[in-house]
């Protein structure tokens, strides 16, 4: 069972676990656009996978990876309905890719750091 | 679909032109997904109520909108400390020339404020130079840190820590000069006599000009004998401050007595006019009449500083260390 803490202590670990969602974002966006999808198909995708993300957050971030050269977006029509579908752009596919070996260094290092007798004293 | 209408214009509303449109398609289709799958779980359409917690749940239209433009700060964090420590001395500075102001023409009543100076306005000049300042770094802010300047600093220029418990040397110098000077002046008669008669002018005083400057030589000779030590021994002891407290409240003594005698009894000069002269006296008077106040000013800055120097005794001593 969990140990119970004070109100402060748990605000600032929801503030700290929302950061480090906030980082890994970004790579869990990239990592569901290997295959075209549209916005709200998306989030459905990212929310099964346990990172849900708000619409709000969402497609202001797919806004800046398509300026950043890393999305590519196309308005198509689906069920009668316009939809923009996004996918990776080539830049996008090394930089994930990239950014995947980065992911896993820094998790190997922080798990790394973390085990007993790496520590202080 | 009204409301969600309704809801995508508002969005609009406070987007830029170029992005109004896209944005709302992409919302619209967004929302229209989530509406068809409630509808879907439920079987029927939704009503109103159910349709209008969907939108509330999305936030705010603004809200909404602002995320999707660039993030603007007036003051970025990069300047924001600098932005703060500039505000402070700018409080600091208004807030002395306030206070000075209000001291003159309490004191010395409107008269002395020479009329063409506007009346002074605390909290307007307060918040004048505040707007200047923000303007400032707005500008600064807006056009962007010079990456030279930023880069362009060397850590052996920073400046020394500072020892708070140190006595600086030149201030030791510095105060044995100037009471040396004192003496020079008191053994050589200029100190004691009332009256001074010049080529072109003449200056009386009071008869406690006499004995002030006798109680002010017994003053500089404890003076430099503390001040002497200081430079050999260049940090504050218990004593030693207790000394300076004792001769600085004496000193100030002093001279508020000799205020209060009205000191400036005549004075004189070929080609200024009378007029000079007696708003000079007009000061003296003033100045005889606020002689308590005076010193109580002054008692509160010397026992201020006497307790900055306990706070910071070297070694472990001083209050700071409790």
């Amino acid at each position: 069972m969990q140990k119970a803490w004070s109100s402060d202590v748990q605000t600032v670990f929801e503030n700290l676990r929302l950061e480090l969602r906030r980082g890994n974002l970004t790579l869990a966006v990239l990592g569901a656009l290997t295959r075209e999808q549209y916005g709200y198909t998306l989030r459905k995708t990212l929310m099964e996978h346990g990172m849900a993300i708000d619409e709000g957050t969402l497609y202001p971030l797919l806004r800046r990876l398509e300026t950043q050269g890393l999305l590519a977006s196309q308005w198509r029509e689906e069920d009668k309905r316009k939809k923009r579908f996004y996918r990776l752009s080539p830049a996008g596919t090394e930089v994930f890719a990239r950014l995947m070996v980065e992911w896993r260094g820094i998790g190997e290092a922080v798990n790394g750091i973390g085990e007993p007798g790496h520590g202080p004293g | 679909m009204d409301l969600v209408e309704r809801y995508l214009e508002a969005v609009k509303f406070w987007l830029p032109a170029h992005l109004k449109d896209d944005v709302a398609a992409e919302l619209a289709e967004d929302i229209r997904s989530e509406i068809e799958e409630a509808e879907r779980a439920k079987g029927r359409p939704l009503t109103e109520d159910e349709i209008a917690a969907l939108l509330k749940a999305r936030g705010r239209p603004m809200l909404v909108a602002s995320k999707y433009l660039p993030q603007h700060s007036l003051i970025g964090p990069e300047l924001y400390p600098v932005y703060i420590f500039v505000l402070k001395i700018v409080a600091l500075v208004s807030l002395a020339a306030a206070a000075a102001g209000w001291a003159l023409q309490s004191g010395f009543g409107n008269g002395f404020v020479p009329e063409h100076v506007p009346s002074f306005q605390p909290l307007n000049s307060l918040l004048v130079a505040f707007a200047v300042v923000t303007l400032i770094f707005a500008v600064i802010e807006r056009r962007g840190l010079d990456p030279v300047v930023i880069d362009k600093w060397n850590p052996k220029t920073l400046r020394p820590v500072a020892d708070k418990s140190r006595i600086k040397r030149s201030a030791s110098v510095g105060d044995i000069a100037a009471n040396l000077v004192l003496v020079c002046l008191f053994f050589a008669g200029y100190l004691s006599q009332t009256q001074y008669d010049f080529r072109h002018g003449h200056i009386a005083f009071s008869p406690e000009w006499v004995p002030y400057w006798q109680v002010i030589m017994v003053f500089a000779f404890a003076e430099i004998a503390l001040s002497a030590t200081n430079l050999f021994r260049p940090y504050w002891s218990a004593l030693r401050i207790l000394l300076r407290l004792c001769i600085d409240i004496g000193k100030t003594a002093a001279f508020c007595w000799l205020l209060q005698s009205h000191f400036l009894r005549a004075i004189w000069a070929d080609g200024v006019p009378d007029q000079a002269f007696a708003q000079l006296i007009r000061i003296g008077d003033t100045a005889a009449r606020l002689a308590l106040p005076i010193f109580a000013l002054f008692a509160l800055g010397i026992g201020a500083a006497a307790l900055w120097r306990l706070f910071h005794l070297k070694g472990g001593r001083g209050l700071a260390a409790a």
